[in-house]
């Protein structure tokens, strides 16, 4: 009885905000519910957990999530989904609300959640999922997570023999959970054109998971994915995966898997594992590779990353990164370096300011590998943020950016930014932030400021 | 007398966090603007056996805690080699959780103990939450002061801290950063640590240059350090306001 009145309360305060204000947070519903009983998630009937899917780790975790429950919609599949990214406890709890009826019976055939790496544990002792899917464990958030293994550790607890998991081949940490599940499933991502290797004396790889030894990749298809090996142990990239993208064609946005030719949407290498992750999830949960390719072809992704904008007449490619996750600024630092013409780069790194103690952590930046750029031909380099602009300039001349071309801007005043912009020759410009600035940017140019 | 500074990097591949390898490149970058010939030699296989003597400068970065049983198991097989060095006054330095590794005994979270080598007299216990913040302290030997971020998953006891902390955790909150035994100077302090604060990586470099080059740079500052806090002491007492 306690669970459906707080399942009516919950449904009730969702109502009455969506009246108040439309703005309110996602997952108010689901906050409540959780305050007035913490196991609320449990107590839903009609879940099946043989269909109930967590997608989880450091990066693409929103958008293969989009992209499955796109794409098993587009099969003909009821879903539910925690599509506006809300993936703590509360979110689940939200979504459920959402697709229940009044006596807390679940009306949907799918349930696809993205699960923050953190709230997994407790979030699968209320909702025992039997698919699981790892995009990757990285370096992230470390104000939280610290380094990689408390979260490897984390992880380790919450996955059991009931479960299916499915894992990048070619990420040591997630693929060494694999003896933990009941059934492993790889996909895999064959060299391609944008295949790399490694081998400065600063590079650094990572401590196998298994045995702490070090662990040497043959090549990268992004920072730190790619075809690897133990010194030490057995711990390797599969030779046979259920699932490998053998060759990819990113001027026409395709690749080839099973013999098979799958249009898509989006075009990088991020992209292309989060694509095999679905493959790998979708035919061992029956839905036929006729079905899915028609998601693919249709997949717009909400949370991307990537945008183009124009300033006065200037081409501003903007890429959006996540503060202390050295991957995302690196795969925005690739791409940059991927343009060999002549270019400005814009650089607004801001302290870190998740939660309190606020922090100005930097340190990431030297994660990440920036010499690429500055062998490229760039006019100037403009950083700014009140606090850190200073530390990020270091950075690029630790690279090898030239000292006389890197302007410093120790603000956030986005009018002063835009300022140096329209200074600046060239009209290829790249423009690289967090969330925050994004956002203030995005409003000023809707407002006509970019006119 | 040579004029080349070797610096060992150890295991850049397990001890990987927090970008300090940046830190192994400050090293390089100071030394060659001050005139100096640095070289830095990776140590990468646990399995390596290691010439102590050749190098004038240990580093040691912030790796996962438990990759520390590996590196111990690897340094006690060469132990008596380690010992000599330190004992002798050669340079370590250890930086982050990595400190663990010279203290005496990390209690984790789990309940289990790592026993450390011991040259520090310090003892950690593995938080359950990690906590991140910035870190500005004073070196007690030199005064300097030094600037950075820190990612504390353990806190720690030291009986002989490198510093005094003017903002931040530190070793526990206790306002002790850090542990230090002869040249053995660990730091929870990150940034990179020598990237941000390369005064401190010249001080080091021209110590060992010093020793290298046979020049007693005597560094008893004692009276100079009781001035310069007593003075300290008076400008605090100092009434506010103007004459």
């Amino acid at each position: 009885m306690k669970f459906l009145i707080t399942l009516w309360l919950s449904k009730m305060a969702a109502v009455i905000v969506s009246i108040i204000d439309k703005n309110r947070g996602t997952n108010y519903s689901g906050k409540i519910a959780v305050r007035l009983m913490p196991d609320f998630v449990k107590h839903f009937k009609g879940i099946d957990y043989n269909k109930t899917i967590f997608v989880t780790g450091t990066n693409g975790k929103s958008t293969t999530t989009n992209l499955l429950a796109h794409t098993l919609k587009t099969a003909g599949k009821s879903v539910a989904c925690n599509l506006e990214g809300a993936n703590m406890m509360t979110g689940v709890a939200t979504t459920l609300i959402k697709n229940s009826n009044l006596f807390g019976k679940f009306n949907k055939e799918y349930l696809v959640l993205e699960i923050d790496e953190r709230s997994l544990l407790a979030i699968r002792k209320v909702l025992p999922a039997g698919h699981m899917g790892i995009t990757n464990l990285q370096k992230d958030q470390v104000q939280r997570n610290g380094d990689p293994d408390f979260i490897f550790r984390k992880f380790e607890q919450a996955i059991g023999t009931d479960m299916t998991l499915y894992l990048n081949n070619h990420e040591p940490r997630s693929k060494a959970l694999e003896d933990r599940a009941g059934k492993s499933l790889y996909f895999s991502v064959n060299e391609n054109c944008k295949t790399y290797t490694k081998g400065d004396f600063y590079d650094v790889t990572l401590p196998c998971p298994k045995c702490s030894h070090p662990i040497k990749y043959d090549n990268f298809n992004l920072a730190n994915i790619g075809v690897f090996h133990c010194t030490n142990c057995d711990h390797a990239t599969s030779k046979t995966p259920d699932v490998t993208v053998n060759v990819v064609n990113f001027d026409e946005k395709y690749f080839t898997e099973s013999g098979k030719k799958w249009e898509i949407t989006y075009n990088t290498p991020f992209y292309i594992y989060n694509y095999a992750m679905c493959i790998a999830i979708c035919r061992n949960l029956k839905v036929e590779d006729e079905k899915i390719f028609l998601g693919f072809k249709t997949f717009l992704n909400p949370a991307e990353r990537r945008e183009k904008l124009t300033y006065k007449g200037k081409n501003i490619h903007y890429l959006r990164m996540k503060q202390e996750n050295p991957e995302t600024l690196q795969s925005a630092l690739d791409t940059i370096a991927e343009d060999k013409g002549e270019k400005a780069i814009f650089m607004g790194m801001y302290e870190v300011k998740d939660f309190l103690p606020y922090y100005s952590n930097t340190f990431y930046f030297f994660d990440c590998d920036f010499a690429p750029i500055a062998k490229t031909p760039v006019e100037r380099y403009v950083v700014f943020s009140s606090t850190v602009s200073y530390d990020t300039a270091n950075r690029i001349r630790y690279a090898g950016g030239e000292g006389d071309k890197i302007t410093v801007l120790d603000t956030e005043d986005l009018t002063l930014v835009l300022k140096e912009l329209e200074n600046t020759k060239t009209d290829n410009i790249y423009f690289l932030t967090g969330m925050k600035p994004y956002k203030k940017l995005k409003e000023y140019f809707s407002k006509g400021g970019n006119k | 007398m040579s004029k080349i500074i070797n610096i060992a990097w150890m295991y850049p591949d397990l001890l990987n966090l927090h970008g300090e390898r940046g830190s192994v490149q400050a090293f390089e970058q100071r030394g060659k603007t001050m005139g100096m010939d640095v070289k830095i030699h990776r140590i990468d296989s646990p399995k390596e056996k290691i010439d102590f003597g050749k190098f004038d400068l240990i580093l040691f970065m912030p790796g996962e805690i438990k990759t520390l049983a590996l590196i111990k198991n690897a340094l006690e097989s060469q132990m008596d080699d380690l010992k000599a060095y330190i004992e002798n006054g050669g340079h370590i330095l250890a930086v982050g959780t990595t400190g663990m590794l010279f203290a005496k005994a990390l209690e984790r979270e789990d309940g289990s103990v790592f026993e450390g080598i011991g040259f520090l007299d310090a003892t950690g216990k593995e938080r359950k939450y990690v906590y991140g913040d910035d870190l500005h302290f004073r070196i007690n030997s030199t005064k300097m002061e030094i600037f950075g971020s820190q990612i504390q998953m353990v806190d720690i006891d030291a009986k002989n801290p490198l510093g005094t902390v003017i903002y931040g955790h530190g070793n526990n909150r206790s306002g002790s950063e850090g542990a230090v035994y002869k040249n053995l100077v660990f730091t929870n302090c990150l940034g990179p640590v020598f990237v941000k604060n390369p005064w401190w990586c010249d001080q080091i470099l021209k110590d060992i240059y010093l020793k290298k080059q046979g020049i007693n740079c005597n560094s008893d500052y004692s009276f100079e350090t009781a001035s310069f806090n007593s003075c300290l002491k008076f400008t605090n007492r100092k009434p506010k306001g103007e004459i």
